[in-house]
């Protein structure tokens, strides 16, 4: 049982407090990411898990068991640091010994051990290397092969792809899910990527200033975020949020007075609806889709583009605001020329003037 | 080669010649004879060969002769008047003039260096072989578990303290020799003994807890989690993981600390008796009020000086890689 | 790998540890130890060889002796300060100041106090004021300063430093040996000299003062405050100052030679050869002597005055040895007393005497007398002493008669570093006589004066 409780957890640091109060249940068996920007709390929220900082306040429990006053060892936690945390002067194979050479392991079954673990991890070559001899990613899979060694419950990771290159970090994004997978193993993941986290999470924990704004998957996150932050933050590049004015209910749907005066009609929304949510995917030129915009020549200006290949987000200026949108590489935007969007008003995201998701009634 | 390339090489070759040159002259004074020693000399200067007419008196004061052991070589027996030439001891005590001058002359021609050889120089330079040795490892590994605790100044007491430590290096060591050499003897105990002088050099020492406090400050607190999380308690930390990583700053605290250690000339003289002397002492000690010889000093400083150079070429591997360390991350 | 190689490391330094250690503590305990110092650094072997007839005597006594120079000085006196002194002490300079730290010896059972030559039980207080009180024990006779000379480059340049009888026939010596010196290539200077402090403030001038007609009593006078230092016409140094200056001037005396360092330059350069010609005490020539056993040395007093006197220091109680008042306590203090006394009778002193060649302050006849070798006495004193012409005044001079008067902690008049530019200024011809006069009355009244 590596099933992680969280229940009412503070953390102070001296008299600033970090951590608010958090709930979470940590699922056994699934990777659960830790997604927040820099310095809300995720690191902290780890280390309270791994038994590296004091529990403030609260309770953590592992397995069912209350941890609050274990050593890090006893709570079969291991941990990935960003910087890999190898032992500079120990071989590779020493660096995964050391674990068991502290738990007083008999030799002959640390050196079955890490030659297993080397050869799951492909390390076999590298054994007797120190780590300034390996690259980046080697030196990452040292950090995983240490953690691993030790057969741990739970695996914490902070960080730990942050210092890789792109193409690196994806490879080791997949090796990562593919030992989740082969160990069924419980982990813990800290990011402040959010295409980490959506790639890699069964479930996904955003947070921010030492809060939980929304678990879920990451499909359910992206689709339904739960407040403006989760929207805005999962997804690149971010949702277009659209100010909005007035909402007036007829029988066609509502009409939406946005803050340059121009109006939209979309299907039934709530009447509270301070500001609507559209992902730039979900926008098209023309006026195919059911809700539409249309602005004369000269209102509408181009402030840039991203070249993806087949597709390229715009970046338009309009009279309400700045629009990101995906449009397909051949369309051409002519600011001489008068220039309509459309959208499905299904994928509009409702917001309250506190920022809280509104749900709409049933289309 | 290009001709910037060759001043600039003219100018490294002048430096080395201008760095060098005080350890020629060194050499060179320490086969000077006393007599000649005011004046500057480029090679050995002659010397002249010794005279029967030399008194034995003279020649000890002179020349640091011991005359105890002339009169046991010679087999006198009982008290020798030091005014005596050798040629009237040689009539007196009836001994071949050749024997007399065979004993002698090596310890005027080579006076100097002899005459700290005799003095007791391999005793003292194993005196001070292991003051040093003990002060420089024991104050690393003192330094090392100070710097381990203060490092980063967790805690305000860790700046208070450092700061303490710092305090130590403004103050004046001759200021505090009374009590320290009350404490010393009437409470630890400790006269005539080398414990007394390790204990000098290794004491609150601001360089080590300064240079060991700021490495230790530049090791990433996650090597201790780590060892933390893999189950190793704060002494394994210590001596698998710090320890190992202490090689650079010991070097630096090392080659800082003990030419300091080396040459310490005070604390010797003040804790040890003569015949315990360490090899500053030793030197100082051959001086006279009225007559000095100069030979004997200049031999004793060349001599106290070659153990060291070796120390330096010895660990030189290590005192280069503390000055790469910062150039190449691990 | 790493580890394990500073560990093998750190075993090998404490086993050296340990064997050195061992070598180095092993050192046998006899039953008494004492700690004496050498009467001079370089008189070690000298002192040693005569200790060693104690050890003979005494063999369950140890001598450990050792040596105290410039160097070594103050560490000595921080353990002295800490109350852990040697047992004794040679060569001390006792004062008002630092007298108490020294045993009283009036309060040992010492044998020979009527043998001494000098009124040793009451010098301290002619000298310091302190009266009933004797805090170093002095066996060495006032020493003789004179002019020194190489025969054989006088009798080269034609000249006869012995036929010297007055002032004039030194300064036609002087002038000559000038012409002479300034002909050779190896020759740098006429009348060799150089600066210390106590020779020039309390020896040189006072003996040349003598000399030039004065009495050792004017110059007790002149520091017992009796004669003004600015009384040109009774100030019983004056005539020695302008004879320096004249000296000076004529070019005798090296340029500028108060700036010289007596050892360094001025001894060096008389015993390396470079001048044939010095005023100095005894030690020059055992140092020219030890350096170059076969050199020619002879020496002539400065000319007695019209009485026939001729200057002799004064014995006090300076270069005496002494106990410590801080070891009063310790096991080994009979021993360190019995020694002292053992150090000073008279078969010792006459031992100690002859073996590094001072004139004994003590009456050695009954001990069959002192049979002095060294050159000095030899060449120059005991002709002198045999003939009977003159007569030596070896009473108290200027300085130490002042003693009694002088502020604690007050520098002397001319015994002081300071004084050497201050001199230097009048023989370089930068301030009057009457300048210098009215900077010594004035040094005078502020240590002296009430
Ligand atoms: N040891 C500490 N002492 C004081 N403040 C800390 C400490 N560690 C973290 N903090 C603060 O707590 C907050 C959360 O930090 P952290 O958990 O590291 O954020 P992140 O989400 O970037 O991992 C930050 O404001 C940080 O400055
Ligand atoms: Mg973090």
């Amino acid at each position: 049982m590596s099933e992680v409780l969280i229940e009412g957890v503070s953390k102070r640091f001296g008299r600033t407090e970090v951590i608010h109060g958090i709930d979470l249940r940590i699922k056994e068996g699934e990777l659960t990411v830790l997604l927040g920007p820099s310095g809300c709390g995720k690191s902290t929220l780890l280390r309270m898990i791994a038994g590296l900082e004091d529990i403030s306040e609260g309770v953590i429990r592992i397995g069912g068991e209350e941890v609050n006053d274990l050593e890090p060892v006893e709570r079969g936690c291991a941990m990935v640091f960003q910087n890999y945390a190898l032992y500079p002067h120990q071989t590779v194979r020493r660096n995964m010994a050391f674990p068991l050479k502290m738990a007083r392991l008999p030799r002959a079954e640390i050196a079955r051990r890490v030659a297993a673990t080397a050869k799951l991890l492909q390390l076999e070559e590298l054994l007797d290397r120190l780590p300034r001899d390996l690259s980046g990613g080697q030196r990452q899979r040292v950090a995983m092969g240490r953690a691993m060694i030790r057969e741990p419950k739970i695996f914490l990771f902070d960080e730990p792809l942050s210092n890789l290159d792109a193409e690196l970090r994806v490879r080791m994004r997949l090796e990562i899910s593919r030992l989740q997978r082969e160990l069924l193993a419980t982990m813990v993941f800290v990011t402040h990527d959010q295409v980490e986290a959506m790639t890699l999470a069964h479930r996904i924990v955003i947070m921010r200033a030492g809060l939980i704004e929304q678990v879920g998957t990451p499909l359910e996150v992206y689709r339904r975020p739960a407040n403006r932050f989760v929207a805005g933050f999962i997804g690149s590049p971010a949702m277009n949020f659209i100010d909005v004015r007035e909402v007036r209910a007829d029988a066609t749907g509502s009409q939406l007075t946005l803050g340059d005066g121009s109006t939209l009609v979309a299907g039934a929304l709530p009447a509270e609806t301070a500001s609507v949510g559209i992902r730039p995917e979900h926008i098209r030129i023309g006026l195919a889709e059911r809700a539409s915009l249309s602005f004369a020549a000269g209102q509408h200006r181009s402030i840039g583009a991203e070249h993806l290949g087949d597709r390229s987000y715009r970046y338009l200026s309009l009279p309400f605001g700045e629009l990101t949108m995906l449009a397909p590489e051949e369309q051409v935007i002519d600011e001489t020329e008068p220039l309509a969007i459309s959208f499905d008003p299904a994928r509009l995201h409702c917001f309250a003037h506190d920022g809280r998701r509104l749900e709409r009634a049933a289309a | 080669m290009k001709r910037h390339q060759l001043v600039l090489v003219g100018l490294l070759g002048l430096y080395c010649l201008i760095t060098l040159a005080p350890f020629y002259a060194l050499v060179v004074r320490a086969f000077t004879p006393t007599v000649q020693s005011t004046e500057f000399h480029l090679w050995l200067p002659d010397r002249r060969p010794l005279s029967m007419n030399a008194r034995l008196g003279d020649l000890a004061t002179i020349y640091s002769i011991d005359a105890r052991a002339f009169r046991q070589e010679m087999g006198i027996k009982g008290y020798v008047n030091p005014q005596l030439t050798l040629a009237q001891l040689a009539e007196t005590y009836e001994l071949e003039p050749e024997r007399i001058r065979a004993w002698l002359e090596p310890r005027v021609q080579y006076n100097g260096v002899l005459s700290v050889m005799e003095a007791g120089f391999l005793r003292s330079l194993l005196a001070t072989i292991f003051v040093t040795g003990v002060s420089v490892g024991v104050g690393g590994l003192l330094g090392i578990m100070t710097g381990s605790a203060l490092a980063g100044f967790r805690r305000p007491w860790h700046l208070f303290t450092y700061n303490l430590y710092m305090l130590n290096m403004i103050i004046p060591p001759m200021m505090v020799i009374l009590p320290q050499y009350l404490i010393m003897t009437k409470v630890l105990g400790l006269d005539d003994n080398y414990l007394s002088v390790i204990l000098i050099h290794i004491k609150g020492g601001a360089l080590s807890t300064m240079v060991f406090t700021s490495y230790i400050a530049t090791i990433p607190k996650e090597l201790r989690e780590s060892v933390q999380m893999d189950g190793g308690r704060h002494y394994h930390y210590f001596f698998y993981v710090l320890l190992p990583l202490m090689g650079t700053p010991f070097a630096v605290f090392a080659s800082i600390a003990m030419p300091w250690m080396w040459n310490d000339l005070l604390h010797p003289l003040v804790f040890l008796s003569p015949a315990k002397y360490t090899l500053p002492a030793f030197v100082a000690a051959i001086g006279g009020t009225y007559t000095t010889n100069y030979e004997a000093i200049f031999s004793g400083l060349m001599l106290s000086l070659i153990p060291i150079l070796l120390i330096y070429l010895v660990f030189q591997k290590m005192f280069v890689r503390s000055a790469v360390a910062g150039a190449v991350k691990g | 790998m790493v580890a394990s190689s500073v560990m093998r490391r750190v075993g090998m330094a404490s086993a050296l540890a340990l064997f050195a250690g061992g070598l180095l503590a092993g050192e046998t305990q006899a039953e008494t130890v004492l700690q004496v110092s050498a009467t001079q650094p370089e008189y070690m072997a000298q002192n040693r060889a005569i200790w060693d007839l104690y050890e003979e005597e005494n063999p369950d006594v140890v001598i450990e002796l050792f040596a105290i120079n410039e160097d070594t000085e103050a560490a000595y006196q921080a353990r002295v300060a800490a109350g852990d002194p040697a047992d004794i002490r040679g060569l001390v300079f006792p004062t008002k100041d630092n007298y108490q730290t020294y045993v009283n010896l009036l309060e040992i059972d010492y044998p020979y106090w009527d043998l001494l030559t000098y009124d040793a039980r009451n010098v301290f207080e002619q000298t310091f004021g302190v009266p009933d009180y004797v805090p170093a024990l002095n066996v060495n006779g006032g020493l003789f300063m004179s002019f020194v000379y190489y025969a054989d480059r006088m009798a080269e340049a034609g000249l006869d430093p012995k036929s010297v009888e007055n002032v004039d026939d030194l300064r036609a010596l002087l002038a000559d040996l000038k012409v002479y010196v300034d002909s050779q290539d190896d020759l740098d200077y006429v009348l060799d000299n150089g600066w210390h402090p106590r020779a020039w403030g309390r020896w040189i001038l006072e003996a040349w003062g003598v000399g030039l007609g004065a009495s050792k009593e004017e110059f007790r006078q002149l520091w017992l405050g009796e004669i003004k230092w600015t009384d040109k016409a009774n100030n019983p140094m004056v005539p020695a100052l302008e004879l320096v200056k004249e000296f000076t001037d004529a070019g005798y005396l090296p340029p500028n030679w108060w700036e010289r360092a007596w050892e360094q330059e001025y001894e060096s350069s008389f015993i390396g050869g470079r001048s044939i010609l010095a005023y100095h005490g005894p030690w020059l020539w055992n140092k020219v002597l030890a350096q170059n056993p076969d050199a020619d040395l002879d020496g002539f007093f400065f000319p007695a005055n019209e009485e026939g006197v001729i200057w002799q220091d004064s014995t006090t109680l300076d270069r005496g040895s002494v106990l410590y008042v801080a070891n009063q306590d310790k096991d080994t203090y009979e021993e360190a007393v019995k020694a002292l006394i053992w150090w000073t009778s008279p078969e010792i002193v006459k031992l100690r005497a002859e073996s590094v060649g001072f004139f004994p302050a003590m009456d050695l006849s009954a001990v069959g007398g002192v049979d002095l070798t060294n050159p000095q006495f030899v060449k120059l004193i005991k002709p002198v002493m045999d003939e009977g012409a003159f007569t030596f005044d070896s009473g108290l001079g200027g300085q130490g008669a002042g003693g009694p008067l002088q502020k604690s902690g007050t520098p002397y008049v001319i015994e002081d570093n300071a004084m050497a530019s201050v001199l230097g200024e009048y023989f370089g011809g930068e301030i009057s006589l009457d300048d210098l006069l009215q900077q010594m009355q004035t040094r005078w009244d502020q240590a002296y004066g009430s």
